[in-house]
């Protein structure tokens, strides 16, 4: 492919990996072609600047202008800008500045964005301004309150921007998070956005997930109008109630009862076929289903590095309708599995405490010499929930959320850390060991 | 700022503190001064000393209007989107001067500019989940270190015949060029729009680009 095909298609972001690789080698080696892409950079930037001009009929600043009424308009349009700025610094940063929200408790990556910058060593205890906060891996977990005491968790991969000027506003772009809410001025309620759904909240526990295309809301107590974006509707969701927002408007938007909790429960990747909130690979082989695992970012290493484990997990609150899933001193976790390569393998059990905040997350190890695969290669997994310690390292973390008993369990992963040893999962159960 | 050769003369150092937070006085210490033969003779001979008053809003402004153009095309070529190239070199002149932290000079300022561009720029792409593929870190930093030397001419009188030649493109790649940039579509889109294929329409653009380079090259040649 020549250079300016490629060039094109590196602007238009169309390249294929292959494309990728060698453009970027032409690029090193050739200073022209360099050159040629610089140009198109700025030219593209002075399009867009005329583009603006034409639209809004204003200038656009300028830097320097030969003739004189141009650097007069230059200097005009400077001095523009310079009010501009001062008034948007005044409007961005006056009111954003005060204390939103305080981090009381995380675990793994937690990531803030505040006027353009990222902070990613965020103190339990810091307090936070309007802006975005991140939670980075499959088992991170951030609590935070705000100033009249409402609790917020986020989990998972999940993607929330705060403020409150009055009125407490939230984005949930990506994630999920679960919310205690102290009772809010009826004129202001709390309200809560996703990509496809707004949540109105007046004082309530619960639990909004989203996805790129709906929003799941499992409502503990109290009551939550939500709003469907796609068409506007909304309907009032009750307490022990969930409802799923669609982009598709011509599906109906109502509530229904949430199951009731469950002790047991189990999943059949021979029978059936997962839903999407599974993570992991389905394959469909001659002998029945399963699931393989697929790559997912267990921890932020550091700024620019992440730590990918390959797993297979679910997301209770995230199953349509949300799974209440109980972990009793008698539950046991087990799996039908097998691997390339025999290896040590994490089962995680990430927590909320019955009230519906953050209960803490569980880990097990278990060591390679203890999966007795038989003669296909398949292993039979039993993991009493007595064997789960605090996988927080920390010892007041520990002594907070020392056992996973009793709690609900939001999340439920096996992995085989880092080493991709082709982890298959055939069958999820949970059960009570009295039910054997 | 102060390097740990100044624990091993505090009296000076001490001084020369209290003096650069008195008058604005810059002072540098080299990190491998330590007191041998001859330590004070050798650490004052090693002490550059300088007055600098940090750049006010108004010079920071002028500094980064002044290289505007290429900061925003060098946050271009990450988000590929001019419109927001632009959002991002606003960002940054908003951050710049409502930063705590104060600027010495140009280079300072501007090496500065440079990296919160290309950070800004990488969210935006985050933010959005852009898959696209990208140019390499060591090719971004060669494409900025050129940007710095190689331009010659004012980026004002640059950009001043650069617009003036795009008054002089015919209408129908004029067309292309306002579907590609004013409005920011991919080339598929503008390939639909007008009718052809996305080859032709990759090689239209390369073509005009081409043609206005050189364009801009004439009307900036002395002659």
């Amino acid at each position: 492919m020549n250079d300016d095909l490629l060039i094109q298609r590196l602007v238009d972001g169309t390249l294929t990996p292959a494309e990728h690789a060698e453009v970027n080698r032409r690029l090193r080696d050739d200073s022209d072609l360099r050159e040629h892409l610089r140009d198109i950079a700025e030219q593209a930037v002075a399009m867009g600047d005329m583009a603006r001009q034409l639209k809004t009929d204003t200038p656009v600043p300028a830097s320097y202008s030969p003739s004189k009424s141009a650097r007069h308009s230059s200097w005009l349009a400077l001095a523009a800008s310079l009010m501009v700025l001062a008034a948007s610094a005044w409007l961005f940063l006056g009111p954003r500045e005060t204390p939103v929200l305080t981090l009381v408790d995380a675990s793994g990556s937690v990531a803030w964005s505040h006027g353009g910058e990222w902070h990613t060593e965020i103190s339990i205890g810091e307090s936070m301004a309007a802006g975005t906060l991140e939670t980075v891996g499959e088992s991170a977990t951030a609590q935070l309150q705000f100033r009249d005491g409402t609790l917020i968790s986020l989990s998972g991969e999940s993607e929330l921007s705060f403020s409150e000027d009055g009125q407490k506003l939230l984005v949930l772009r990506k994630g999920s998070l679960s919310a205690q809410v102290k009772p809010q001025p009826k004129s202001k309620p709390m309200l809560v956005r996703t990509p496809s759904a707004e949540a109105e909240v007046v004082g309530t526990v619960f639990n909004l997930s989203t996805r790129s295309e709906d929003t799941l809301l499992k409502v503990d107590e109290g009551l939550v109008k939500l709003k469907r974006l796609a068409d506007g509707s909304a309907i009032d969701v009750p307490a022990k109630s969930s409802a799923l927002a669609s982009l598709d408007s011509t599906l109906k938007l109502n509530s229904a009862t949430t199951p009731a909790d469950l002790a047991s429960w189990s999943f059949d990747f021979n029978t059936t076929v997962p839903p999407r909130d599974w993570r992991g690979i389905w394959r469909d082989t001659t002998v029945g289903g399963r699931m393989v695992a697929s790559p997912y970012v267990a921890s932020r290493r550091s700024e620019h590095s992440i730590i990918t484990h390959f797993g297979v997990s679910v997301r209770t609150c995230m199953l349509n309708p949300p799974l209440t899933l109980i972990a009793t001193d008698r539950s046991v976790v087990r799996y039908r599995l097998k691997q390339d390569q025999l290896s040590r393998l994490q089962v995680m059990l990430l927590t909320n405490n019955p009230k519906g905040s953050y209960g803490g997350n569980f880990e097990c190890v278990i060591e390679a010499d203890e999966l007795k695969p038989d003669a296909d290669g398949w292993c039979d997994v039993e993991v009493p929930v007595s064997r789960f310690k605090p996988a927080d390292l920390r010892r007041k973390i520990q002594e907070r959320y020392p056992t996973a008993m009793g709690h609900i369990l939001t999340g439920i992963l096996i992995s085989s850390f880092q080493r991709d040893t082709k982890l298959t999962v055939a069958r999820f159960e949970l059960s009570e060991e009295s039910s054997r | 700022m102060h390097s740990k050769s100044s624990r091993f003369l505090p009296s000076v150092s001490a001084l020369l503190s209290k003096t650069s937070t008195a008058y604005g006085v810059a002072v540098k210490f080299s990190s491998n001064v330590y007191p041998d033969e001859f330590p004070r003779v050798r650490f004052l001979l090693r002490i550059r000393c300088w007055c600098v008053m940090p750049l006010d809003h108004e010079t920071i402004l002028r500094h980064l209007f002044a290289a505007r153009q290429r900061l925003s095309a060098a946050a271009f070529l990450i988000v590929r989107d001019a419109h927001a190239a632009e959002d991002i070199f606003q960002n940054v002149a908003l951050k710049s001067v409502t930063r705590t932290v104060s600027f010495e000079h140009e280079g300072a300022l501007l090496s500065w500019a440079t990296v919160s561009a290309k950070r800004e720029a990488i969210d935006w792409l985050r933010k959005r989940k852009t898959e696209a593929l990208g140019l390499e870190p060591d090719v971004l930093d060669l494409l900025d270190r050129e940007w710095q030397t190689k331009t010659t001419a004012s980026e004002g009188a640059r950009m001043e015949a650069l617009r003036e030649c795009l008054d002089g493109v015919p209408a129908n790649s004029r067309r292309l060029l306002e579907l590609r940039y004013f409005e920011g579509r991919p080339c598929q889109e503008v390939a639909e729009t007008v009718g052809a294929g996305v080859e032709a329409v990759y090689q239209r653009l390369s073509r005009l680009h081409r043609q206005l380079k050189q364009c801009v090259e004439q009307r900036l040649s002395p002659t």
